[in-house]
């Protein structure tokens, strides 16, 4: 379990480490759509995803396959983009009295400038990438550019985001970032893309020297259309919710899963939901936890006893029934077994995700399961894990929290027979601290959660794990993690905040000088 | 079956010209029956080429229907229910019985297995253990147990492409048949830690990758080649120059990418071969659970192919990921294997579903084999006598998720260094063992120890001819 507080030395700045992480897909995505526009068929150019961890944090090396996607990819888009004069035009203008070389010199300077973040001013680097354009211009000026796109889109200067740092040192163990490098920090935690010209213009200005400077851009591109979104992304990212589309459910106990429709409903009614609480709800972690807003549409009429129209409206769920993200039906069914609820895996999101207490993985070699009889609930069949010593170590940090979700069938909707039972929905926290103890059904714990420090502390260590694309480190982090932490309880754990302390952290502004990881 | 007698059908192939990822595929009109073919792209004076291929199935067996009931360790094999579908093949198999994949929860043989807590689920850790003889990364994987990361080495079949896959256009290629869930699931090849090689699972994308062929001349074709191999050295400079600047850590990083971008330049410095593509239906969902067996029916003939065009000597093949949750309805099973494979030993209706899953694996099996014998190499002999397949899972069994007796099997002539044909029980052998022997069999007899040193003590014994 991780240490209760952090230790931060005053004055000690250690922005911990900050390894290059390939574009995410989506980030990939969203960069070309940027650079270029839309491109059609570019999904499938970039083949099957690798879903990645959960906010990114396993990186794992490029292979051959990867790479042949890249190039697949940026084919496509080279291709897309000659094909259509008005956009070439756009993106690499050569009047007819110019010499076409220094157009494509030109093309060089702006392109690839804006798909690398940063200027691209060294001659020999310019060179280098006017190779390209003079073997495919032996066909035309506009093969030339084709083959000068092909070659900027799969270089590791767009595909990774290399920082390098400035030689401006703040303390031993940190340098600041290059301006350039500290707007693509933001534009790809704010909005998952690279920098656009207003932004790439603060860079230019030194308007990114401060903190307060930097602080003054976050403003405006958490307004920007892009960045509205972005606490909501750290929700829906943290219950895996991009995941529902891929969640399997018995067709015959639920012939509603089947269709698309349906599940986009509820992906969109937790988005929603989010959204709400955001706007509308005061952003609080304590509404995000015990809220009874509820949206409802068509599809999900039936589980709040009511019908629905096309669009989404807010109701007030039933009191006792509704526990903002606890009660959610695409949290529920994101944990749930295909055919029944699953108190192991909502008791497991409580215990890792909202407690951030790591759980042993199960033992080797477990004993044989009780057999499966359909007049016994689900409860009643997990009691094996109480009775075995070698389940219940861990199962009594899981099952006990998880019974509290048993109102909740396998898509999230409220039940009071699990089969032809009564739902037993008594449980118990232990291990947490100050919300030890006894209690009955969701909003009950939904009410203990809203009133820990363990839960809000958790959050921050989420919210920096998801801003940064990395785990917190132990002690090297300790200052980023305490500013972060303080700035969230300050604002009483409005989720609102989380943005503005994670980009004044030393962990996003700074980072390891180079020669000192080199010599390591 | 009766048995196929090997047929050059080398004149009724047409040329194709072979570049991967090139363009659109072209649709072809004949249909899709496989056709016994003969290897193409080695030199017929040398000797022919050794080959490996590591198959995959989940949530392991049924040992008193996988092994063989009262039979002593070396006798020649008899066949339980789930492997009776290689009969045709009895005389090049070998059934291991006590190979345990230690390396999934020790470091050191004969210590506590309980008391070394290595990351991942017992589902995840097997298949980063199966091939490589190590353990998983930490990590940030969930599901199926954990947080884990990636395994944490190199596993056998990539060991064997770094030493024979060179000359071929791909070095190795991975083929898996609906692969979903958390990543480690997903992964059975490795190139290094934290490298996993994830298998395509789409049979539409994989042709595009290995058989595109373009109805390009041979002008056209040339300039191609001239202006990928033109943004290769490009990519290579700019990350050789880029290097020179960045932390240590992520040198590593370019490192591996420019590993791969060798492995591109390979890909086009081979010269295009005439070769047969197969001819694919209508593209279908690949993960929809009814397509399974037809998808891993075209994956089986791609993955065929390849060997036999020369274009790789290496592949691996997964039925499913670890953990599957696959429903094979279409020989009656309509419970989901993971769920089913948990049902105790005493439930018999479960059991013999899993004794048919099971059985129609090693039918899949049985036809990769089938398709290898009846291939002739460049030097007459076929390709079967010239290829070690491994097969293996994620467990032993799954209602005790054990990492004890994995159900092997070795096929394939292995170029005859195995004495084929037995059955061999072993007292708690580690896998690492079955790996050495592995890289042996395939000509590497420097290879002294695989994968974690502590759980490895040589090759497996009683093997070799």
């Amino acid at each position: 379990m991780p240490p209760l507080g952090f230790t931060c030395k005053a004055g000690s700045i250690d922005p911990g480490p900050s390894p290059m992480k390939l574009l995410s897909r989506t980030q990939y995505l969203n960069s070309v759509r940027d650079l270029v526009g839309v491109v059609n068929g570019l999904e499938i150019a970039l083949g099957a995803s690798s879903n990645a961890s959960a906010f990114g944090l396993v990186q794992p090396d490029v292979a051959q396959v990867d790479l042949e996607n890249y190039r697949n990819a940026a084919t496509s888009v080279a291709a897309a983009v000659v094909a259509n004069p008005t956009l070439l035009n756009q993106l690499a203008p050569c009047a007819n009295s110019t010499a076409k070389r220094s157009c494509a010199e030109a093309f060089v300077q702006t392109f690839a400038a804006r798909a690398y973040r940063a200027p691209v001013t060294d001659a020999a680097d310019i060179e280098r990438h006017l190779g390209l354009y003079d073997l495919g211009a032996k066909v035309s000026f506009a093969h030339g550019i084709e083959l000068l796109i092909q070659g900027i889109l799969q270089a590791p200067r767009f595909l990774y985001r290399v920082e390098i740092g400035s030689a401006e040192k703040v303390s031993a163990a940190a340098v600041k970032l290059s301006p350039y490098e500290l707007a693509a920090r933001l534009s790809f935690t704010v909005w998952d893309s690279l920098p656009d010209a207003k932004l790439t213009t603060a860079a230019t200005s030194g308007a990114l020297a401060t903190k307060e400077g930097v602080s003054a851009q976050l403003e405006w591109m958490l307004q920007d259309q892009k960045g509205s979104s972005l606490v909501r992304r750290f929700l829906e990212n943290w219950i895996r919710l991009p995941d529902l589309d891929n969640v399997l459910k018995d067709a015959t106990l639920y012939p509603q899963w089947t269709r698309t429709t349906f599940r986009a409903s509820m992906k969109a009614q937790a988005s929603t939901f989010f959204d709400d609480l955001l706007a509308n709800q005061g952003g609080k972690l304590s509404a995000l936890l015990t809220s009874d807003t509820v949206f409802v549409n068509k599809d999900l009429g039936s589980y709040y006893g009511t019908t629905g129209g096309d669009a989404f409206t807010s109701a007030h769920g039933a009191p006792g029934a509704t526990a903002g993200i606890l009660t959610l039906p695409a949290f529920l069914t994101l944990m749930a077994k295909p055919s029944e609820s699953s108190p192991i895996y909502r008791g497991k999101f409580v215990r890792e995700q909202m407690l951030c207490q790591l759980l042993p993985a199960p033992p080797a070699n477990i004993p044989k399961p009780p057999e499966v009889t359909p007049s016994v609930s689900t409860r009643e069949r997990l009691r094996q894990h109480e009775a075995d010593p070698s389940c219940s170590a861990c199962h009594r940090l899981m099952d006990p929290i998880g019974f509290a979700f048993e109102n909740y069938d396998a898509l999230g909707k409220y039940r009071t027979t699990d089969g032809s039972i009564e739902v037993d929905t008594s449980g118990e926290l232990i291990g947490t601290g100050e919300i030890d103890g006894k209690f009955t059904g969701v909003a009950e714990l939904g009410q203990k959660l809203s009133q820990s420090e363990t839960v809000r502390r958790c959050m921050a260590r989420q919210w920096f794990r998801f801003a940064l694309a990395r785990f917190e480190q132990p002690l090297i982090d300790d200052c980023s993690m305490k500013g972060l932490l303080d700035a969230f309880e300050a604002a009483d754990a409005d989720l609102n905040t989380l943005p503005k302390a994670i980009v004044e952290s030393d962990a996003f502004q700074y980072r390891h000088p180079v020669d000192s990881e080199a010599s390591q | 079956m009766t048995p196929q007698r090997p047929m050059d059908y080398r004149t009724a192939l047409s040329r194709r010209k072979l570049l991967g990822g090139l363009g659109a595929l072209a649709v072809a009109v004949t249909s899709p029956v496989w056709r016994t073919a003969t290897v193409f792209g080695a030199d017929s004076k040398a000797p022919a080429a050794r080959r490996f291929i590591g198959v995959f199935s989940a949530n392991g067996t049924i040992a008193k229907d996988f092994f063989p009931q009262n039979l002593g360790s070396g006798a020649p094999l008899m066949l339980g229910r789930i492997l009776a579908p290689l009969k045709d093949h009895i005389d090049q198999l070998l059934v291991l019985k006590g190979v345990h994949m230690h390396s999934t929860v020790q470091n050191v043989l004969g210590t506590d297995a309980a008391a070394t807590d290595k990351p991942g689920g017992p589902h995840m850790k097997g298949p980063g253990a199966m091939l490589t003889g190590g353990s998983l990364l930490a990590g940030s994987f969930t599901g199926s147990g954990g947080p884990a990361g990636y395994a944490d080495r190199i596993s056998v079949d990539q060991y064997i492409a770094g030493r024979i896959g060179t000359k071929t256009k791909f070095p190795s290629l991975e083929f898996g048949v609906k692969i979903e869930g958390q990543e480690p699931l997903r992964v059975i090849s490795y190139r290094g830690a934290n490298q996993p090689n994830i298998a395509v699972d789409d049979p539409w994308q994989m042709y595009t990758r290995i058989f595109a062929n373009a109805d390009l001349s041979d002008t056209q074709l040339a300039q191609l080649l001239a202006e990928r191999k033109s943004v290769l050295d490009f990519l290579a400079a700019d990350i050789t120059t880029l290097k020179g600047r960045v932390a240590a850590e992520d040198k590593v990083r370019l490192d591996a990418h420019l590993t791969s971008i060798r492995s591109l330049e390979q890909e086009l410095s081979q010269i295009p071969t005439s070769c047969t593509p197969l001819t694919l239906p209508t593209k279908v969902d690949v993960r929809a659970n009814d397509n399974f067996p037809l998808v891993g029916k075209l994956n089986m003939d791609l993955m065929l192919l390849a060997h036999i065009c020369g274009l790789t000597n290496v592949s691996t093949l997964m039925f499913g990921n670890a953990d599957s949750w696959q429903h094979y309805p279409w020989i009656g099973v309509t419970d989901e294997h993971h769920e089913l494979s948990h049902a105790g030993d005493g439930d018999t209706a479960s059991n013999e579903k899993l004794v048919a899953i099971n059985a129609w694996h090693a039918e899949q099996v049985a036809y990769l084999l089938d398709k290898l014998k009846g291939t002739v190499e460049a030097d007459g002999s076929n390709m079967l006598d010239n290829t070690l397949l491994l097969w293996g899972n994620e467990l032993g069994a799954g209602n005790t998720h054990t990492y004890k007796d994995i159900p092997w099997l070795l096929a394939g002539g292995a170029g005859g260094y195995f004495k084929m044909g037995r059955y061999l029980q072993y007292q708690d052998q580690p896998h690492n063992n079955l790996l050495v022997s592995v890289c042996n069999a395939m000509g590497f007899d420097d290879v002294k120890t695989f994968g974690i040193p502590g759980v490895c003590s040589g090759p497996l014994g009683g093997l070799t001819a």
